[in-house]
């Protein structure tokens, strides 16, 4: 790639400014280097259009979503009318919140899923590492620009929802408004940095491109749609609920067993939290006993309470990320360069 | 006056008019004799003298009073004459005169055949003398004529207390309602003096209440009521009893004052006992937040909104499943009528309580009353496990961060 062998000579020449510096300024001369290279591939790039378009698309969707379904919504409860801008959707089309969950995924991926082993294959990765800098830089730099992008499109993605939002119903945002969605838009930035470290997993993994593609993409499918399935198969193995009797004694511990291997999958896990914090209604992500509700009045959550509520999802998700930038990281710096 | 001869010429005619009319109507035409039979008896043992007489009397009076006796003459003689006015067997030290036309006069003149309706305007004023004591004094006066002479014996009877005395009185002078009622008592004043009298009003009533008059058919409130000689005037009496006022009976004396009369009317009432109560929170806030398992402490106030001493109240609380709510006092075993005592409640959520609000029931109850507050209660979480959560993410991320700098260079 001719963009590719620009950013290599960019990177080059900057090393070589440097190398009277000291080794603290070559480090992060380095990484900088690199992810300025990174930022210029994507943004260059044919495929950032297709991105671009892509989150283009699932925004109109979502505010056209909500622009149907906002009359019935507002019948129905008029309190924190900025956050149904995100979750309400109209008869056939989703909300924009469950778009994001749907199609967030794929931006993840294809920011990511040829990071490694289209280097590898154009033979630019040695050339890459032959420069004086840290294996490790390109990597890291790779997932940086990546992320910094993710978090530019999701956060313009959401304002420019919430913008619609002013326009159609002219009502301003409160603070707690406000910072809920600051709160979903990090969660959404979590989420698809997630599915880009998977994808640069497989992209370290996997050696071409079609095959790390078509590994994300299957892992994707597999969390979004079949946990669900199995969930409810497992949970009927494990506490089944056939008969009257078993249904009497099993039902929550089925339930529970299903949430939990729900909520293996990152798609559940965002889709939880992301509903519980824009929802202040919510006060229970578990399953809630008849005699806990005895007493209860219908009422909002506040803002740190709802925090509460889905912290555990957040920490999740960061593991998650984490775990597969650690695995990628140390295969990448283990595998063997040519 | 008639003379004897018209009298018989009237009686012919009045009987051959009855004989006539007897013809049509016979029974009509016997009443009517019957009727002028007697007229005809009554003035025939009159006739022949002058009279001298007063509308009453008999009167009573206040030492240092001043009576005035209107007087009239009637001379049933066929002759004019003058008579010369006298008073006889006044008692020591007491004096008087005879008024006429605005002048004290001491003889008057009679007319033949006066009558009382043509008496000329005559009266005796007597003068009591302030050391007169209690009892009846008896004097005559006389008017001597030349050829008739009359007279009229007086008795004045004298008592501190003065007859015919003014008078201020209720229908119902008794009443019973309980702390919240407006009592109504309707009352007279009866001026018997022969003077206007005007009665400035007052009420001796307990402090807080209100007492005030309303003549009848009016809507003003007055301090002050005139009223004519003779006459009675119907007065409005409202009462309020204060807010705080207990059980008990409560006598209100209402005085009408003025210039000659000391009135007094004493009104009773009974107020019966109301209980109550109420159950809030000291800063009158319903509302409380409390974290799941743990003790949150409200402080309830209860107030007896009664006016009767509350016994052996009980303080119970109705949360959620499992929730466990108690008192640093169970029982308040005396709060007086009007007090508030505060208690301190203890209310722990369940372990499992879902976050968000509840309702807590909080009922104060004796055996006459109950009084309820519900309480929404925000059941929390600690926020500290999620700012852990965050530090450890944190922590977490620079050892790695650390560990990958320092060993896994290449």
């Amino acid at each position: 790639m001719t963009q590719q062998s620009v950013g290599t000579a960019g990177v080059k020449n900057n090393v070589n400014e440097s190398v009277s510096g000291s080794w603290k300024r070559a480090r992060r001369n380095g990484l900088g280097a690199l992810y300025r290279k990174e930022m210029a591939d994507h943004i260059k790039g044919r495929r950032f259009l297709i991105i671009l378009l892509l989150v283009a698309v699932t925004t109109a969707a979502g505010i056209y979503g909500a622009a149907t379904g906002m009359k019935d919504a507002l019948e129905a409860d008029s309190h924190f009318v900025f956050l149904k801008l995100y979750t309400t959707g109209g008869s056939s089309v989703p909300s924009y919140v469950s778009f994001m969950a749907l199609i967030g995924p794929f931006v993840g991926l294809m920011l990511g899923f040829d990071a490694i082993n289209s280097e590898r294959s154009n033979g630019t990765l040695g050339r890459l590492l032959a420069q004086p800098i840290y294996r490790d830089n390109v990597i890291i730099g790779k997932f940086l620009a990546g992320t910094v992008l993710i978090a530019i499109l999701t956060t313009a993605s959401s304002i420019l929802t919430g913008a619609a939002g002013f326009l159609t119903t002219g009502l301003l945002p409160s603070g707690e408004e406000l910072a809920r969605v600051f709160v979903y838009i990090i969660c959404t930035i979590l989420y698809i940095c997630f599915w880009l470290s998977v994808a640069i997993m497989f992209s370290v993994f996997c050696r071409h491109a079609a095959t790390s593609a078509l590994a994300s993409i299957a892992l994707w499918v597999i969390f979004a749609v079949f946990v669900s399935l199995l969930a409810g198969f497992f949970a009927g193995v494990i506490y089944p609920v056939e008969t009257d009797y078993q249904k009497a004694v099993n039902a929550l511990a089925n339930y529970n067993c299903q949430l939990y291997i729900n909520r293996m999958s990152p798609y559940y896990l965002y889709t939880e939290a992301v509903s519980s914090i824009l929802n202040p209604a919510i006060r229970s992500v578990n399953a809630v006993t008849v005699s806990q509700l005895v007493g209860a009045i219908s009422g909002y959550l506040p803002f740190t309470q709802s925090l509460m509520l889905v912290w555990p999802h957040l920490f999740g998700l960061a593991s998650l990320t984490m775990l597969a930038f650690l695995i990628s990281y140390v295969k990448f710096m283990r595998q063997e360069i040519r | 006056m008639l003379t004897k001869s018209m009298k018989s010429n009237w009686k012919r005619a009045a009987i051959l008019m009855g004989m006539a009319a007897c013809l049509a109507l016979p029974l009509n035409a016997a009443a009517k004799e019957k009727e002028t039979e007697a007229a005809a008896t009554e003035i025939t043992a009159d006739a022949g003298q002058v009279i001298l007489s007063t509308d009453y009397p008999g009167v009573s009076a206040k030492p240092g009073a001043t009576v005035t006796f209107p007087l009239y003459i009637v001379n049933q003689t066929a002759a004019d004459d003058d008579a010369a006015l006298e008073a006889k067997d006044l008692p020591e030290g007491w004096s008087g005169y005879f008024r006429g036309s605005d002048n004290e006069i001491s003889s008057v003149h009679v007319s033949a055949g006066q009558e009382k309706a043509d008496s000329p305007k005559l009266s005796y004023s007597l003068t009591i003398p302030e050391d007169a004591k209690d009892g009846d004094y008896t004097f005559t006066l006389e008017a001597a004529g030349t050829q008739a002479k009359a007279d009229t014996t007086l008795t004045v009877k004298i008592t501190s207390q003065e007859a015919g005395q003014s008078d201020f009185t209720a229908q119902y002078p008794e009443q019973q309602g309980d702390s919240t009622t407006k009592f109504s008592f309707d009352t007279t004043i009866i001026n018997n003096r022969l003077t206007l009298q005007s009665y400035s009003l007052a009420a001796n009533a307990p402090e807080g209440w209100s007492v005030t008059f309303t003549p009848s058919g009016e809507s003003s409130k007055v301090a002050s009521v005139p009223v004519d000689a003779g006459k009675s005037q119907g007065l409005t009496v409202d009462v309020t009893p204060s807010e705080t006022v207990s059980q008990g009976d409560y006598t209100i004396p209402l005085t009408a004052t003025s210039a000659d009369d000391s009135l007094t009317l004493e009104l009773k009432i009974s107020i019966t006992g109301s209980y109550g109560v109420t159950l809030s929170t000291s800063t009158g806030n319903l509302s409380a937040s409390a974290y799941a398992g743990e003790e949150e402490k409200v402080t309830l106030a209860v107030t007896n909104t009664g006016n009767i001493d509350l016994e052996n109240l009980q303080l119970a609380g109705q949360g959620s499943t499992d929730w466990n709510i108690r008192f640093d006092e169970t029982t308040i075993s005396l709060l007086e009528a009007g007090a508030t005592k505060e208690i301190t409640a203890y209310i722990q959520p369940a372990e499992n309580a879902v976050i968000g609000d509840y309702v807590a029931v909080m009922t104060v109850s004796n055996a006459q009353v109950k009084g309820e507050a519900d309480l929404r209660i925000s059941v929390k979480n600690h926020t500290t496990w999620g700012v852990a959560a965050i530090g450890i993410i944190a922590v977490v991320c620079i050892i790695l961060a650390l560990i990958i700098r320092k060993y896994g260079r290449r």
